[in-house]
């Protein structure tokens, strides 16, 4: 036990300096992205969604195509979206910042901005 | 005995829980003292209950496994791993070989990671910090090899119907096969430290005694029953997966102690890297999953050796999704010798007791009765 500690003396800290280094492996599962030009709405992300997060929101007028959208805050980020679609409509990125102060995207922007 | 009759013997109860420093959970403890000494013990479960069973029952298939991989944090695998089996049993599924290689290489990692955990919240129940900041830090080389091969530090999700979710490239199995010996040195060293350390034999030797006879009289199972000297291993007793290709050795000790379950627990930690390295050594090529859909109608009962013991989960399966789920987590045998343990032992050894066992509360708390829209007792 003894030789550890004084071992320890010279070596670098275990833990990383956060906000200055980041480690994220590359298969690392982050927020999910939808890319609308290969999606084909079959529909089949949001049947396969666990907890409800993933879901197709219908056209408001006519003509156009609707949005799946993806829920962060009830998201567990399985996968089971990204693994069904067809067509490779849903991506995995490697965000993983994903703490916002409102509910909403949009108005947690203008937050960010403001500050 | 009534609390007159305590009164008399000048007894007090000493309350642990349901918060309490020493739990992680809530959970509570009555704990009978006189003076020093214990006299008495009795607990309540029930204050985790989650309702996951009956959740199961509105879930498919593929959305059961991700939802109980959230019945434990520390040993998720163990539950998905035991659902997809028994589904596999049922449906009569030949999953690919690649795909239950992997599963069980992130099987038996969770295993190390289980116990470099365990082992330093018992060092911490006993004063020993060191140990504490160190068996972390070991850990975190596990929970980083999770995050290479899945994507998620704790909730995995490798497990499910139809074989492993993610494949394993090369390049992570040799990264996972690097950092194998640096586990492997760090039990080395634990297991010189809790032989040879006076002040840890005093705290743990001759603590917490629960002998062969009793220990089959309970029914204990996973390490508490192996430091009790009784063979019991799923693994090697009724091999699932791909545990009969592989060269192992039980791991058995005879001391019955908080100390010899402590021993126990690190040694398993070699023999699961080593099973790791077999593992990742004869990794077959090909598949990694089944597509599986829709299940056929059958009742089944599968086992899996989780790293705190025996994990049985019994099912009744509908064509999308269970109709009926039991899971038997391994707290729930381990906890009734409690009181056979903690009788006659000093108030400062019964954390170190407690925590001997692994207990883990919120896969342990699973059904709650009730009668008439009341609610009767939960179990």
């Amino acid at each position: 036990m003894l030789r550890e500690v004084l071992r320890s003396i010279f070596k670098k800290p275990a833990t990383s300096s956060f906000p200055f280094e980041d480690h994220v492996p590359e298969n690392h599962r982050g927020k999910i992205k939808w890319i609308p030009e290969k999606c084909i709405y079959c529909r089949l992300c949001e049947r396969s969604c666990p907890t409800g997060a993933c879901k197709f929101i219908p056209p408001k007028k006519a003509g156009e195509k609707g949005t799946i959208e993806i829920d962060i805050g009830k998201c567990v980020f399985c996968y089971e979206c990204v693994l069904a679609c067809p067509k490779d409509a849903l991506e995995g990125t490697l965000d993983y910042k994903l703490a916002y102060i409102s509910k909403s995207e949009k108005a947690d922007e203008k937050l960010r901005k403001k500050n | 005995m009534t609390d007159e009759k305590r009164d008399k013997k000048h007894e007090t109860i000493l309350p642990i829980g349901p918060f309490h420093p020493l739990l992680k959970e809530p959970e509570y403890f009555k704990v009978h003292v006189d003076g020093e000494k214990v006299t008495d013990f009795d607990f309540r479960l029930g204050f985790n209950h989650r309702g996951i069973e009956k959740i199961v029952e509105s879930k498919t298939y593929s959305m059961a496994t991700t939802l109980l991989g959230k019945v434990c944090g520390i040993c998720n695998q163990a539950h998905s791993l035991a659902f997809s089996i028994g589904v596999e049993k049922i449906n009569k599924i030949t999953v690919p070989k690649r795909g239950k290689y992997i599963r069980t290489i992130t099987f038996e990692l969770e295993r190390i990671q289980s116990h470099l955990l365990w082992l330093g919240v018992m060092a911490e129940a006993i004063g020993f910090e060191t140990v504490f900041m160190h068996s972390w830090r070991e850990r975190e080389r596990t929970n980083y090899l999770f995050e290479l091969m899945t994507g998620n530090r704790i909730a995995k999700e490798m497990s499910v119907v139809g074989g492993s979710k993610w494949d394993l490239d090369e390049k992570t199995g040799k990264k996972v096969l690097s950092e194998l010996p640096n586990l492997v040195k760090f039990a080395n060293n634990m297991e010189r430290v809790f032989t040879k350390d006076k002040l840890v034999h005093k705290r743990l030797k001759e603590v917490g005694v629960l002998s062969k006879e009793e220990a089959k009289h309970f029914d204990v199972v996973g390490p508490v029953a192996r430091a009790s000297s009784l063979d019991f291993d799923i693994r090697k007793n009724s091999p699932y997966e791909v545990y009969k290709d592989f060269e192992f050795n039980v791991i058995v000790g005879d001391g019955a102690d908080c100390l010899e379950r402590t021993l126990v627990r690190i040694r398993e930690i070699k023999e699961s890297a080593e099973i790791i390295r077999q593992c990742i050594e004869l990794l077959p090529g090909g598949e990694h999953r089944l597509k599986f859909f829709k299940s056929a109608e059958g009742k089944t009962t599968s086992r899996v050796e989780a790293p705190r013991g025996e994990n049985a989960h019994f099912m009744v399966t509908g064509e999308m999704n269970p109709v009926r789920l039991k899971i038997r987590a391994p707290t729930y045998a381990n906890i009734p010798p409690l009181k056979t343990m903690l009788l006659n032992q000093k108030i400062a050894d019964v954390p170190p007791i407690i925590i001997s066992i692994d207990p883990c509360f919120s896969c342990t708390d699973r059904i709650a009765v009730y009668k008439k829209g009341e609610l009767v007792k939960r179990v």
